[in-house]
């Protein structure tokens, strides 16, 4: 049986550093607009 | 902008949880792993940990704390919920630079004693974190930053949608990850 995870996880593991940080850095700003956008909605 | 760096203020005045607990827990975790690696024989190359998570994770904790506990007070002042989301990502990006050069620094202070004459790697995380120092001041800012915000989501998702809405979130999330692995397998 092997263990061929993913094509996710082969993604990630092909990234060099830089790369990897980027694409963190594109996932913080994703989290960021999103959450003003929802803001908006949040009850106190 | 005034108005934003008064909401970064009104953060501040918990110093202890912005300022003190995500250096004092990190502390803790290297005490730690210090002790350990003082007492368990190094193995070639030396011994990575990761205890340098508990700042991030700590940080991931002040996300959800800002948008749990500080923002119906900040609302209750004034502020706009524009105005203290802005002013809290002001805060965020303020944090992740200073604290991410304080790792990098005490990253360079681990190379140049030996990993603390121990061959201990605490801030020196293979891969991501094990290249020049500008960039693991970068790197480290933008893994603070994103999981500040990835908490700030935890408190959001709370307080529109309490507790069912939470755990709601978190399956809805381990789903997206089984779907991307079977789709992309």
């Amino acid at each position: 049986m092997t263990y061929n995870w993913s094509a996710v996880w082969h993604f990630f593991v092909t990234l060099t550093a830089p790369a990897l940080t980027g694409v963190l850095a594109a996932l913080a700003a994703v989290l960021g607009l999103g959450g003003f956008a929802s803001l908006r909605r949040v009850t106190v | 902008m005034k108005a934003l760096v008064n909401v970064a203020r009104y953060h501040l005045v918990d110093r202890v949880t912005y300022l003190a607990l995500p250096w004092g827990i990190m502390l803790f975790s290297f005490l730690v792993n210090v002790a350990i690696a003082a007492t368990v024989p190094s193995p070639p190359g030396g011994q990575y940990t990761g205890g340098l998570a508990t700042i991030y994770i700590f940080l991931l904790v002040c996300g959800a704390y800002s948008m749990t506990r500080s923002l119906p007070f900040g609302l209750m002042l004034g502020i706009s919920r524009r105005t203290y989301y802005l002013g809290t990502a002001l805060l965020v990006a303020a944090l992740g630079v200073v604290y991410g050069l304080g790792l990098t620094v005490l990253q360079a202070v681990e190379r140049a004693t030996g990993g603390w004459g121990l061959s201990l790697h605490f801030f020196r995380v293979p891969w991501i974190m094990d290249g020049p120092w500008y960039q693991t001041w970068l790197t480290s800012f933008v893994l603070l930053v994103l999981f500040f915000l990835y908490g700030m989501w935890y408190g959001l998702v709370f307080r529109r949608w309490s507790m069912p809405g939470l755990v709601a979130f978190i399956a809805a999330q381990v789903l997206v990850i089984l779907v991307a692995v079977v789709a992309f397998r």
